[in-house]
């Protein structure tokens, strides 16, 4: 697979949405450190991020940050 | 007038196991990570569970990689949308995806972004919901597929009851449109929107 045919596929990697052979091919791709790939794949990341965020927010419950701190002692 | 600490300065701080510092960024980053994971499961004590399970891996892999110049807050909804996924596929017996957002903290360092590009964004958030607003139907409905419901290319065509090569061309087009707009916004090349 090119780079620029890689370009299109990094948004879909990032949420696994390729087949299993796409996302290894890209995987492999990456594993050889190709600079422009990573600027591409660091672009993808942002539209993901863009995608993921949701309309409403939703506040936890207070008991759920103290659960988190209790269990960092135990780490 | 104390200036507040970015999410990456807090990280280092939870590099060196302080628990203040976690517990400034959870009340931070946890509604909008929480608001997602509701989104990909809807019981509630699930998607906290992905919530509190996220901030226990970073409190564990920050003292080793703790992140520079990489937007921790990206990181965050990375791993947390992965987890609740991965429970979400679990759930209906689904095998797990693969991909490079469950790389650990360490490795994500070579793809995350740049604080102030985060920064930019999510200033800029109006504006890019104006953009996601202008996304076919069609295409936004198979994006949403992807992002909160976990499926593959493969299996939002079956959903769908369409051709592989139709629902691959929309994902990509929705990708591609988003790409460019993002770019216009975030000043990488002028456009209009």
């Amino acid at each position: 697979m090119g780079c620029q045919y890689l370009e299109e596929l990094y948004e879909l990697y990032l949420l696994g949405a390729l087949s299993p052979e796409d996302s290894a091919a890209i995987g492999e791709h990456l594993e050889r450190g190709c600079p422009s790939c990573f600027e591409n794949l660091r672009e993808a990341v942002l539209t993901v991020y863009l995608l993921s965020q949701p309309a409403r927010l939703a506040r936890p419950e207070p008991k759920l940050k103290s659960r988190l701190l209790r269990r960092l002692h135990k780490k | 007038m104390t200036q507040e600490l970015t999410a990456e300065a807090l990280v280092a701080r939870i590099a060196r196991h302080e628990e203040t510092a976690l517990g400034e960024l959870y009340d931070r980053c946890a509604p909008r990570l929480l608001g997602m994971a509701l989104r990909i499961l809807p019981d509630r004590s699930a998607a906290e569970q992905v919530i509190e399970d996220t901030f226990v891996r970073l409190w564990q892999e920050a003292r080793h990689h703790p992140p520079q110049d990489a937007s921790v807050a990206v990181w965050l909804v990375i791993a947390a949308r992965n987890a609740a996924i991965h429970r979400r596929r679990a759930e209906h017996k689904m095998p797990p995806l693969s991909s490079a957002g469950q790389d650990s903290l360490r490795k994500s360092l070579a793809w995350l972004p740049r604080p102030e590009q985060i920064a930019l964004l999510d200033e800029r958030r109006e504006l890019l919901n104006k953009v996601l607003n202008q996304l076919p139907r069609p295409q936004r409905h198979a994006l949403e597929l992807a992002v909160f419901e976990g499926y593959t290319e493969a299996e939002i065509a079956a959903k769908l009851g369409e051709p592989l090569g139709r629902t691959q061309a929309a994902l990509r087009a929705g990708m591609r449109f988003l790409r460019h707009r993002l770019r216009a916004v975030l000043g990488t090349w002028a456009a209009n929107i």
